[in-house]
């Protein structure tokens, strides 16, 4: 396992572990998420803390995690920094998902739950 | 089973002999330790009955031989102790028996004692198959994967040819390029030509990942990007008919429609058009790094606003920057396996790194700045091997 997810309120944070993401550990990334995606976890935080350099399959994994989330759900990013950061900003892919400096900023963005509104 | 049976009192062996011949065995005897021992070499035994003391060559001894020797196979030694005699077992594990019996013989015993031999050396025979065919297999997958690795060499080779062999397409401009490719199928490919009197079109472009199917697009994509009708590079003018270019931003966005599939298959790419009398030069960015620019008497800046990579979402927008060029200024685009490259320790080279050399390098010809960016790599990297492809474009207007 190279993930670690727990909830917090109606939010799953999922942590990876790993520094690098790259050809050698991406689809295993995207198998861990997508058996979160499957037990009904589709409001997710992926935590990126420690992720310090992400090459292009990578950056391929976490577009495909955004995909798989879709209208299921809703993704935010956290914790991201240096070398990620500035892939995000080159790709844009800060205007495809919202990335959050921690994990309680990306929670909070995250859209609620529709409420239940009667029959 | 093929038995051996050593020394053995004139009364016992007989009897011994019987009863394993009457069980199904194929049964030999030697008189002592030295007969034994020269048998035990001559012939395949699977199981070695044996006296503790016999002349020459004790029981324990020989059994010690027998684990000492290389055989064909495993052989079973059961040591058989005296009647006046306390059994060792200790002695007689450490010198490699694998049971024991004592006289006088209890033949039901000896029965059950050699049924577990027997299969004992089953096992032993199927686990010697499976690992001769284990071997014919890693043998048959060391050669496949040889064959492939060569195929795959030979292919990265091939895919250089695809590279531009003409650097004077035009007085007015000069071109230079650098390309390092890593040992195995990589995505990095690059071009130029001169559409019409005026206008140079060039474009470098990265695949996501390696290997064959990386390879396979960025060769598709060379082809794809050659100015033909049909192609996202040029379009039918509504007024004459006639092929023109189309905008590098709209090329950009066509070969997005276009090549819309697995999520980590994208390529990267700076593609623009220099109007070569005018000087003035216009690119798409779409998720390459952003090109460094070369004034003639200012320091290198990187330019570009980035942009989303091909290939990856349908429908996205690319935008244009679009550069006003004076003589003796130059443009340097280049693949991120240039800024990814890692040294020794894991330290990348980053694009700071990449505009300082550059500076450094400013005054000589593009043939000699390529030559410098190839050699301060080459430093940095440490090793002849590269982990991505490393491909540099450079212009200068003349």
């Amino acid at each position: 396992m190279i993930t670690e997810a727990r909830r917090i309120g109606q939010a799953t944070v999922i942590k990876l572990f790993e520094s690098r993401l790259g050809g050698d550990i991406a689809a295993e990334f995207k198998t861990e998420i997508e058996k979160y995606v499957e037990a009904g976890e589709t409001r997710i935080v992926l935590d990126l803390a420690n992720l310090t350099f992400m090459d292009s399959s990578g950056l391929g994994a976490i577009l495909s995690v955004f995909k798989m989330i879709g209208k299921r759900g809703d993704l935010a990013i956290a914790g991201t920094q240096g070398a990620v950061q500035n892939l995000f900003r080159l790709t844009h892919m800060d205007k495809v998902f919202r990335s959050y400096a921690t994990v309680p900023e990306a929670i909070a963005a995250l859209t609620p739950h529709r409420a239940f509104q009667g029959y | 089973m093929n038995v051996l049976i050593v020394g053995g009192s004139t009364a016992v062996q007989p009897l011994l002999l019987a009863k394993l011949r009457s069980w199904g065995h194929t049964v030999t005897t030697a008189s002592d330790g030295l007969d034994g021992w020269d048998q035990v070499r001559k012939v395949t035994y699977d199981l070695v009955i044996a006296d503790w003391d016999l002349p020459q060559i004790a029981g324990p001894d020989l059994c010690r031989m027998i684990r000492g020797h290389s055989f064909a196979q495993y052989v079973y030694v059961i040591l058989c102790a005296g009647r006046d005699q306390r059994l060792d077992l200790i002695t007689g594990m450490e010198a490699g028996a694998d049971d024991f019996i004592s006289e006088p013989v209890d033949f039901p015993e000896l029965r059950v004692r050699v049924v577990a031999a027997q299969r004992v050396m089953q096992l032993q025979s199927e686990l010697a198959a499976q690992r001769q065919s284990l071997r014919r297999l890693n043998h048959e997958l060391t050669e496949a994967h040889t064959k492939m690795e060569r195929d795959l060499e030979a292919a990265a080779a091939t895919q250089l040819r695809l590279l531009p062999t003409i650097y004077d397409l035009h007085p007015r401009v000069r071109l230079d390029w650098l390309f390092i490719p890593s040992r195995f199928l990589a995505g990095d490919l690059l071009n130029y030509y001169m559409a019409d009197e005026r206008h140079l079109v060039f474009y470098q472009l990265d695949v996501s990942g390696h290997g064959i199917a990386a390879a396979l697009l960025s060769v598709t994509l060379s082809r794809i990007l050659a100015p033909l009708e049909g192609s996202p590079s040029v379009r039918v003018s509504p007024i004459d008919r006639r092929l023109e270019l189309a905008p590098p931003a709209e090329v950009v966005a066509e070969l997005n429609t276009r090549f819309q599939g697995e999520d980590d298959l994208y390529f990267t790419i700076v593609y623009g058009i220099l109007d070569v009398f005018a000087r003035e030069l216009r690119f798409c960015q779409a998720g390459h790094p952003g090109p460094v620019l070369m004034r003639r008497h200012a320091a290198p800046v990187v330019v570009g606003d980035g942009g989303f990579p091909v290939g990856m979402i349908p429908g996205m927008r690319y935008d244009e920057t679009i550069l006003q060029l004076e003589v003796g200024d130059r443009l340097i685009v280049h693949s991120n396996g240039l800024s990814e490259c890692e040294n020794a320790v894991s330290i990348r080279y980053e694009q700071q790194r990449l505009t300082e050399m550059l500076d450094q390098n400013r005054d000589g010809s593009l043939e000699a700045l390529m030559n410098g960016v190839r050699e301060a790599l080459g430093t940095w990297r440490g090793q002849a091997e590269f982990a991505d492809d490393v491909s540099v474009l450079a212009l200068e207007c003349v």
